[in-house]
């Protein structure tokens, strides 16, 4: 007999296995016609861009520059398909913290209230 | 104990004191859920439907997620060890956390929603990890309430429209990787064991999604690069 349904979704997460079918070797094109164009020179050279971007994104995160420049400048090579990466990232992080502002914001304003009520 | 950041390691003793104990396992895993608090209720903030923040707290929807945590916590030590990158296994504590509390909020968008809202018949997506899915309307909102204006570009009230038409071009994965990754800031692993793609993989689609975003908000003259703009 069946087990009554949870008032929530019954299925459990079942972790996920590592890919045993990789798009592309290394896996890491997440299409296999990107993989089929995709030459080692390509591969090598994606792998760059997420080593830097990754880099970027952690030194944003950890309070750090906020200038690409100096990545930039340090990767000349790779600065048309890098810059707006960079940017996007930037970009991004920037308005995900002014979210957590706001967000900051409105629950000591609501717990202020709620306090100023009790009170 | 430790909000806002938890090393694996007191999750590992936490998950195996609570393993081991007869009764009270939730006590020792209270501690990590605690420092999970914000990272949940953030994923919480940013999914939950506009027309259900109205009505019902993120506050109420982690409290039934807690509970619901606690119910099926026995369940998920039984599992066994986490996943490894050669084998299968459980899913790491905070992301079986999030999925748990992806699904509370499901289950309040179907009851405040009706049972014809969108995503209830269906099975849940494992690109958002159990959550609703990041719609385009939720990050043309981000967008827009950030208060933030790329490029010097006045992000107002009427573009709210044209931006999450723009964004509506990016494919449903694209735009969650882009959420998780910056909104909800999972990590990269994190990210991947989600989509269930290598981490090599996720970060090539993270690239591939930031991308598509610029092409998209482009159309409507939004650039993040500042030497892409117009003169």
């Amino acid at each position: 007999m069946k087990a009554a349904p949870s008032q929530f979704l019954s299925c459990e997460p079942a972790m996920p296995q590592t890919p045993t079918h990789p798009t592309s070797p290394g896996d890491d094109s997440p299409t296999e016609g990107d993989a089929a164009k995709k030459t080692p020179d390509d591969r090598a050279r994606d792998r760059r861009l997420v080593v830097i971007v990754e880099a970027f994104l952690r030194q944003v995160r950890n309070g750090g520059s906020l200038d690409p420049e100096p990545f930039l400048e340090a990767s000349s090579d790779l600065r048309a398909e890098l810059t707006p990466l960079l940017y996007g990232v930037l970009r991004l992080e920037q308005i995900s913290s002014s979210l957590d502002s706001l967000r900051k914001t409105t629950r000591e304003r609501q717990e202020n209230s709620e306090r100023e009520g009790s009170g | 104990m430790y909000r806002g950041h938890v090393e694996q390691d007191d999750v590992k003793a936490a998950l195996e004191a609570a393993a081991s104990s007869d009764e009270g396992a939730m006590e020792h895993v209270a501690p990590v859920l605690e420092a999970y608090r914000d990272r949940i209720e953030r994923m919480l903030r940013l999914r939950m439907d506009h027309r259900v923040a109205a009505r019902v707290g993120v506050s109420d929807v982690m409290q039934d997620a807690y509970i619901e945590v606690a119910r099926r916590l026995p369940s998920y030590l039984a599992e066994g060890a986490e996943s490894t990158t050669e084998e299968r296994g459980r899913m790491p504590f905070f992301l079986w956390v999030r999925f748990i509390a992806g699904q509370a909020l499901r289950q309040t968008h179907r009851l405040h929603l009706g049972t014809v809202a969108r995503d209830a018949g269906r099975d849940v997506p494992m690109h958002a990890g159990g959550a609703p899915e990041a719609s385009s309307l939720m990050l043309a909102n981000a967008l827009v309430e950030s208060g933030v204006s790329p490029s010097g570009i006045a992000v107002r009230e009427e573009q709210r429209e044209a931006l999450n038409e723009a964004l509506s071009s990016l494919d449903v994965e694209d735009r969650e990787v882009l959420f998780m990754r910056h909104f909800e800031q999972l990590s990269n692993k994190e990210i991947a064991a989600v989509l269930q793609l290598t981490p090599g993989g996720a970060s090539i689609r993270h690239l591939k999604a930031l991308g598509r975003l610029q092409r998209a908000l482009a159309q409507f003259g939004i650039q993040f690069d500042p030497a892409s703009e117009a003169p």
